[in-house]
């Protein structure tokens, strides 16, 4: 028996690492819906790097950012909250949204890695170890116990 | 600031507003711009630098760019990366406003940065559209040839009379 099967309390090992990865991802979530409603308070808490009033190239990377963010809002956000729900009923759409959501857990900091890793490292490690790691965690911890979700 | 663009490609020094190769698949068919740029990048040669007497500004790299209110050529400190965006959308202004005139050069480059900046905001979200429903075909796929094996078992299971 795997160690990510071992029973803790609800659930096993491994949902209870996937609903910490969840949570992480909500962080995420949660930091892309405070910069729409106040974008400069998003920079200058460290959450988004690029200003509507820079130049013109750092307007354009904010309009990047902006766009991305109600994207975030419309899909990945939606998802996570039906994967926690889910995992929480012990119910099998719930382990597949969970594993849809950790993919975007695991692309996104992927892509911000090749992206801005010359001009923003230290958002890129944060990234990695915030999101990355945890989703990759979390799919680990699903795959182990799929079919606890099937009975 | 040049050697990080080149070894960058196009993608790191374009900064939303002017980044032409996003995906692969598109390499090719930008190849000339990217000839372009690069000699942009040469013709471009950063100036020495010297010191700006506000803090908040920096010495500009690009020598065609229009000297500030002070008239010392410092410009406010962001990114490195918009310099060179700066130095690619002169460039490109340049080129067309040889050709096309000042307007005609400022319509295109408005463009450029318009598609651009679009095609970059759907991309990122495209992708994670993109992974999610691939994991979910996966999982899909899966509990299908679950099943179907379970029913050639069982079907085995009755044609050799057990």
């Amino acid at each position: 028996m795997n160690i990510l099967n071992k029973s803790i309390g609800h659930f096993p090992l491994g949902v209870w690492i996937a609903i910490v990865a969840l949570l992480a991802l909500f962080l995420g979530w949660g930091m892309q819906a405070y910069s729409l409603l106040d974008w400069d308070g998003a920079v200058d808490s460290g959450v988004q790097n690029e200003r509507f009033t820079g130049d013109a190239a750092e307007r354009a990377w904010a309009q990047e950012s902006w766009g991305v963010a109600v994207a975030d809002m419309l899909w990945p956000l939606p998802i996570g909250i039906v994967a926690l729900i889910g995992l929480l009923r012990k119910r099998i759409f719930g382990f597949a949204a969970g594993l849809m959501e950790f993919s975007i857990g695991v692309y996104f900091p992927l892509v911000f890695a090749f992206q801005r890793w010359t001009t923003n490292p230290e958002t890129v490690i944060v990234a990695i170890f915030l999101w990355m790691i945890p989703s990759l965690s979390g799919i680990i911890g699903l795959w182990a116990n799929r079919e606890y979700f099937e009975k | 600031m040049t050697r990080l663009c080149l070894r960058n490609s196009v993608y790191e020094c374009a900064c939303g507003t002017l980044s032409l190769t996003q995906i692969p698949s598109t390499l090719h068919k930008h190849a000339k711009t990217i000839k372009q740029i690069r000699a942009a990048l040469i013709i471009y040669t950063p100036r020495p630098p010297h010191i700006c007497p506000r803090s908040h500004q920096r010495p500009t790299l690009n020598p065609r760019m229009p000297p500030n209110s002070f008239g010392d050529g410092c410009v406010p400190r962001s990114p490195i990366q918009s310099e060179a965006c700066l130095n690619i959308a002169g460039y490109i202004n340049d080129l067309c406003s040889r050709r096309l005139g000042a307007h005609s050069a400022q319509l295109v480059l408005s463009i450029i940065a318009t598609l651009t900046t679009t095609h970059e905001a759907i991309y990122d979200p495209h992708g994670r559209l993109t992974v999610s429903l691939l994991t979910f075909n996966f999982i899909r796929s899966v509990r299908r040839r679950k099943r179907i094996g379970w029913r050639k078992n069982e079907k085995t299971k009755m044609q050799a009379g057990l």
